[in-house]
């Protein structure tokens, strides 16, 4: 009986003859040898070996006739697999897969690990490389960031009709300080909100007095207007620009006040011109123009050859519009935009990422003639001052012959947006190590998990 | 020439060239048996196995002795011939791997690994399980969290 059970057992009965075996040899027991096993206690020795045997084909049948491969084939296989997806799929399968599969995870983790200190070796290298070279290079632009005095400022200011040029150069550094209409950082959507608040109590308080006066009216909306637009207090900026870098400051801190020497006006203009103030920093790093020495390029055709770290898309390039010169009038006439000005060489960091942004698109943005590119802008006024700027040719000598003070400011925004892209850079490559290091951590754990 | 009876009683005679591809059998024809007289019995090998084992032994016997592999491993299967002899069922193709271990020819082992690793490759968890007949056995705790790490995983 037991040789008949061990014969079958080992010939690996396919499901379909299950039925065949298992009723064949209960038919073999006719009533009396079912008698006589009573008597001789073998019968229920004999049920427990049957249902034991139809267990183990059931088993059989379930398991597809193939027979369990042993762990360390297993290991085998998973080891040909080189695929981190496929190693991850496996560990999901049972505990027994979690466990194989993870011997070949460890060796995947520990490569990754490799990788990863490498490139943080190389990282590191690299930022020590660009300390070296940004310092001299901030403290460069920062030379820049003093070469406007509060007389020039007011000067310009005060200019009855001053050129488009000028004009353009103040759009631009109105856009730095206000974002303009189109900017989406926190600082002006809470500026719009406490606007809009603002508004609304003026407007209810009216109601309340029966109705508001045309010049009350006015009043409001130039309240409005200058609400909206800018006059952010220090304070605001301090506390909702998050701090892009306190390198800048750091630097500035440690340059000379005074104006600028002419030497270094002329440096910068001859490293500008020479198209030479190229980032050493691995190449990607800003450059500062390649204005062409015959001062025949414009400022327009510049925006091709940079290679910003953070490059405008098109659509945001469509998108920025020159502001209303009316509009900026009344914002630099403001003493508080003077202030912000002439201070602004100490708290560079306050400024807003987008306004910076913005501002280097809008200095930057093609003056085609108007029948050659169709504006995206909607408004008549911005159509206007899109059509007073056109063809207008915004190089560094051409503002030195239209005026002194425009061309101190276009070096200032310069100093600025340079110096905003090399601190980004800077911070970006701080923010690269930082991630790859939590990176080894993170996978160093797991590999531990593994390994446990 | 040597004689070889598989668990089924299937005989085989099979030159020395071809049996010196097991390092099992090398070593027994070296060290124990007289196999010209005497059958080696194996009883874990079954005849169809053992027929497709001494294909694959006929087919590389004159095959250099390969360097061993440096570097992470790989399931492609270059060899189009050893391609077309994996082309089985599931079943035999374990058969053949667990055969391929017992007599401990390397190549054949390996070949055998690759392919069930290139059947593994991008199969899903669920395709995963009924590929090896296996029930999952983790608690949806414990398997929660397997998802989450491997989501990390993933994502760096």
């Amino acid at each position: 009986m037991t040789e008949t059970l061990f014969s079958l057992y080992t010939e690996n009965p396919t499901e379909t003859t299950t039925p065949y075996y298992t009723d064949t040899m209960l038919s073999n027991y006719t009533s009396e040898n079912i008698t006589e096993s009573i008597h001789n206690n073998t019968l229920i020795s004999s049920i427990n070996s049957m249902v034991t045997f139809q267990n183990n084909l059931k088993q059989q049948s379930t398991t597809g006739g193939t027979r369990e491969l042993p762990n360390e084939i297993l290991l085998k296989i998973f080891n040909n697999s080189s695929d981190l997806e496929d190693i991850l799929n496996l560990r999901r399968v049972n505990k027994k897969f979690k466990s194989l599969s993870e011997v070949k995870l460890y060796d995947i983790i520990e490569e990754k690990i490799k990788s990863l200190e490498s490139k943080k070796k190389s990282l590191e290298r690299r930022l020590s490389h660009m300390k070296n070279h940004l310092c001299p290079r901030l403290s460069h632009y920062k030379v820049f960031l003093n070469v406007i005095s509060r007389s020039d400022v007011s000067e310009l200011c005060n200019l009855p009709k001053p050129p488009r040029e000028v004009k353009y150069i103040f759009s631009v550094l109105y856009i730095l300080y206000t974002g303009g209409k189109h900017c989406h950082c926190s600082q002006c959507q809470q500026k719009k909100e406490e606007s809009y608040l603002r508004c609304t109590k003026t407007r209810s308080n009216s109601i309340c007095c029966g109705g508001m006066s045309e010049k009350n009216q006015k009043m409001t909306k130039g309240r409005s207007n200058s609400i909206c637009c800018g006059g952010m207090s220090e304070k605001d900026q301090k506390s909702r620009v998050g701090q892009r870098s306190s390198y800048v400051s750091e630097l500035s801190s440690t340059q000379p006040s005074s104006s600028v020497s002419s030497s270094s006006v002329t440096s910068m203009k001859s490293r500008v011109r020479r198209g030479s103030v190229q980032s050493d920093l691995g190449g990607a790093a800003p450059t500062v123009s390649t204005l062409d020495a015959s001062a025949k390029t414009t400022r327009a055709n510049r925006s091709q050859s940079l290679s910003h770290p953070i490059s405008p898309t098109k659509e945001s390039e469509e998108e920025i519009e020159i502001p209303d010169w009316e509009e900026v009038r009344q914002i630099i006439n403001k003493s508080d935009f003077r202030h912000w000005v002439m201070t602004l060489h100490s708290k560079l960091d306050t400024v807003p990422k987008e306004h910076i942004l913005l501002a280097n698109l809008l200095l930057n943005k093609p003056r085609a003639p108007s029948n050659s590119k169709t504006p995206s802008t909607t408004g008549s006024g911005s159509t206007a001052s899109q059509s007073e700027y056109e063809n207008l040719r915004l190089t560094y000598d051409r503002m030195l012959i239209v005026s002194q003070i425009g061309y101190k400011i276009l070096l200032f925004i310069e100093a600025i947006i340079q110096s905003f892209f090399l601190t980004e850079r800077f911070e970006e490559q701080k923010n690269n190590i930082s991630q790859v290091y939590q990176q080894i951590h993170q996978w160093k754990d797991l590999q531990l998990q593994c390994k446990n | 020439m040597v004689k070889l009876t598989s668990s089924d009683g299937q005989e085989f005679t099979i030159s020395k060239e071809v049996a010196y591809q097991s390092v099992l059998l090398k070593n027994m024809i070296e060290d124990v048996l007289d196999s010209e007289e005497n059958p080696i019995p194996l009883p874990n090998v079954s005849g169809p196995i053992l027929v497709k084992v001494i294909e694959y032994a006929t087919h590389h016997k004159d095959d250099p002795v390969k360097p061993p592999v440096e570097g992470p491993r790989t399931s492609e299967i270059v060899d189009e011939w050893d391609k077309e002899f994996m082309n089985i069922d599931q079943g035999s193709l374990y058969e053949l791997i667990l055969a391929a271990n017992y007599l401990d020819i390397k190549d054949l082992l390996d070949l055998g690994c690759k392919t069930v690793a290139n059947m593994i490759k991008g199969k899903k968890v669920e395709e995963l399980r009924k590929l090896f007949n296996i029930q999952n056995d983790f608690t949806p705790e414990e398997e929660e969290q397997i998802k989450k790490e491997n989501a990390w995983c993933e994502e760096h």
